[in-house]
């Protein structure tokens, strides 16, 4: 747990450092924000869950990150058909002693390391949920802050579209909308190579696999649409109390344009509750976009997508694929897990009833 | 204000909610760049002179607006036909709704019969071992993907344990199924009430007496109910946790205490303080299981509404798309009818 936090200020004096270095005086305006934040981490770092939390947080990214390079072999090829006399015996299950060429972790039904595969299954859902709950946070965002900020005509307007969305059942709005997108996606995707490079790059594909990026693009896409509705509530609920305050008013009077005053006065003010529900929505895209994978929507086979693993294993289960369902439902839960605890501890140490029993420990 | 001027003001409301409802999800099948009618055909069955039949018959040739007049008319009056089955769709979701309503009943049921209890236990024992367990079973219980605990509870107590059975939702007979017809028939408003909940598989055998489906009714859904249930469990003693806390701290319950009223009364009243918010998130947990159970009724092989639904999504389906929205905005709507008026019930402050 120290580690943690010392690592975690090492990290944090050098950035103050490099900061100033380019602009003189940035530490001294920023001392009192730079003490605020090292006792959050102070205090995330020694309570259990925030420390575990953040443990398997950055392990998942880690895999995430070098997964795929780490990975001992390509995701597209299949070892049943170099050697057909493999094909009576796959799925194969995880075996310990004389094995025979056969992984450790068990292969799938083609052939391939159920452990390799996962590697790179990493990369496919966090990249996903972290596009997801961005994209999908930031249009939240702008829509809630002006929503709220200016409030009238607009204000209504918009928070009427919120409200109709927010109506509808989310998992069959994404899959309606995954449908839709999917078609007109690969038309898009084969006419232009360049894109279907950068996702492919970004979720270590071979580029060759258009059709599925473009299906893994339109699950995404579906999912950032029926998303963005709680975050815009959230924010224009926040903004309707903080725009009558003092500071906004003295702020309006200094003759400050709305971009700065939304930006830089109303932004700071709402980002810890945004943070806390950032990290949720983390843990629950991952399992929203492997459930929609698992019903057949996203990538098809080969992609090495986690759900998608699940979902083929579960036409032989359980007697030839249960590894697979399990190795596979352990990697996402390792991801969901991290990404729960670490927002649980995030809203305790952010809750203004426990945040004075914190500072008070802390400078004990 | 009665109870019968709130609720007509509420159908008075609902009617353009589902009218927009069902308007949007035809406006985005609609825009799909595809042709449906050969979706549903098949691209092998491909008969030049069907195609044009069905598009006839689903009005492609007219305007949108035409179509979608068409496919509301045709399902309000229940003549709406699913083009890919030849049968009716109010038929088909009849025929399979009450079976996810009985996955929904055994899941709710394992939810509350879980969630509560622990909340309480957690609420009343603050900072022990109780309390550490609802925190980490809530946080377990949101993290785990839904379809693999569901495999990993088949493998456990069906391959493993053999405590379940798997294929199949049990049916009660054909003479008790004819005994709610003439119910339904036969005695007003009373029966048709007691001829709909019938329809639900377990609730119809039991007013039948046949205690073998009620049984073996019990041997198969229990697992996929449990399944369902246990992972909101955890969610649910947290929410009852903190809306008791919350209550318990209030001055009401100062006042009772420094009244001394002993420990018995000064929780009743605490818990009818605390249930008010909770009756809301059961209520709409319960709506969302009878809509959103694709998965479950997928890994358990129930054949419920929700995998009929996802079908018809997935192939274009207009009738079923039409006819699904409307079942789901019917559902929520009335879940949110039920949770306001058992809200006026147990809570007194509020009013129709």
């Amino acid at each position: 747990m120290n580690i943690l936090y010392k690592s975690s200020t090492v990290l944090l004096n050098k950035y103050a450092e490099l900061r100033e270095r380019f602009n003189p005086g940035w530490l001294e305006r920023n001392k009192s924000k730079l003490q605020e934040m090292k006792l959050t981490l102070y205090a995330l770092t020694t309570s259990k869950t925030g420390a575990a939390g953040l443990v398997l947080v950055l392990t998942t990214t880690f895999l995430a990150l070098f997964g795929p390079s780490l990975s001992w072999e390509p995701y597209d090829m299949y070892p049943v058909l170099k050697n057909p006399a493999l094909a009576g015996r796959l799925p194969h299950p995880p075996c310990m002693n004389d094995c025979s060429g056969m992984p450790l972790s068990g292969t799938d039904v083609y052939g391939r390391d159920i452990l390799s595969l996962i590697m790179r299954g990493f990369r496919i859902a966090l990249v996903m949920s972290l596009i997801i709950v961005v994209a999908s946070a930031a249009l939240g965002v702008l829509l809630g802050l002006v929503s709220g900020y200016f409030g009238g005509f607009i204000d209504e307007a918009i928070m009427r579209f919120t409200d109709m969305m927010l109506a509808f059942p989310g998992l069959v709005l994404a899959i309606a909308f995954s449908l839709t997108l999917r078609i007109s996606l690969r038309n898009v995707l084969i006419s232009n190579t360049a894109l279907t490079a950068l996702l492919a790059a970004l979720f270590a594909l071979n580029p060759a696999d258009a059709p599925n990026i473009a299906n893994i693009l339109s699950l995404f896409l579906a999912l950032i649409l029926v998303w963005w509705p709680p975050y815009a509530r959230v924010v224009r609920g926040s903004v309707l109390t903080l725009r009558e305050q003092g500071f906004i008013e003295a702020a309006r009077a200094l003759g400050l344009s709305t971009w700065r005053i939304l930006t830089k006065h109303i932004l700071p003010n709402i980002s810890s509750p945004l943070l806390v529900m950032f990290t949720f929505d983390m843990a629950t895209a991952a399992l929203s976009s492997a459930a929609l994978s698992f019903l057949g929507l996203g990538a098809q086979p080969p992609v090495p997508d986690l759900g998608l693993l699940i979902s083929m294993a579960g036409q032989y289960f359980p007697e030839r694929s249960w590894w697979i369902v399990l190795e596979a439902g352990f990697a996402l839960l390792l991801i969901s897990l991290g990404w729960n605890m670490l927002g649980d501890a995030l809203r305790d140490v952010f809750d203004p009833k426990t945040r004075r029993s914190i500072e008070l420990k802390a400078k004990l | 204000m009665g109870l019968a001027s709130f609720l007509a003001r509420r159908v008075v409301t609902f009617v353009p909610s589902v009218i927009g409802a069902l308007l949007i999800t035809y406006l985005i099948a609609y825009v799909i760049p595809t042709d449906p009618v050969r979706a549903w055909v098949g691209e092998k069955l491909l008969n030049p002179e069907t195609l044009e039949q069905l598009r006839k018959e689903y009005k492609f040739d007219a305007p949108w607006y035409e179509q979608f007049g068409f496919l509301v008319y045709q399902l309000v009056t229940g003549r709406l036909k699913d083009p890919t089955r030849g049968e009716l769709v109010v038929k088909q979701v009849t025929d399979r709704f009450p079976i996810t309503v009985e996955l929904a009943i055994f899941a709710f049921a394992f939810t509350v019969l879980i969630g509560i209890p622990l909340g309480i236990i957690a609420a009343a024992k603050r900072d022990s071992f109780a309390d550490l367990f609802v925190r980490v079973f809530a946080l377990v219980g949101s993290s785990i993907p839904g379809f693999v605990l569901y495999y990993f509870l088949i493998l456990l107590f069906y391959v493993q344990v053999k405590a379940s059975l798997m294929a199949g939702v049990p049916i009660f007979s054909r003479s008790c199924a004819l005994m709610l017809e003439g119910l339904r028939e036969g005695v007003p408003v009373i029966g048709y009430v007691a001829w709909a909940l019938g329809q639900v598989p377990i609730f119809g055998a039991l007013m039948c007496g046949e205690m073998n489906v009620v049984s073996s009714t019990f041997a198969r859904m229990w697992l996929p109910g449990f399944a369902l249930g246990v992972l909101s469990a955890g969610f649910l003693a947290r929410v009852v946790r903190n809306s008791l806390l919350d209550a318990l701290s209030s001055d009401s319950i100062l006042f009772a205490r420094a009244r001394g009223l002993s420990d018995m009364r000064v929780w009743r009243h605490a818990l009818k303080n605390g249930f008010a918010p909770i009756v809301t998130i059961l209520g709409l947990h319960f709506a969302g299981l009878l809509t959103g159970a694709i998965i479950a009724e997928t890994v358990f092989n129930i054949p419920g509404v929700g995998r009929y639904i996802y079908q018809g999504i997935s192939r274009l389906n207009f009738p079923v798309i039409i006819a699904g929205t409307f079942l789901f905005s019917l559902v929520y709507i009335v879940m949110n009818l039920v949770v306001d008026i058992v809200y006026a019930l147990i809570d007194p402050r509020v009013r129709y």
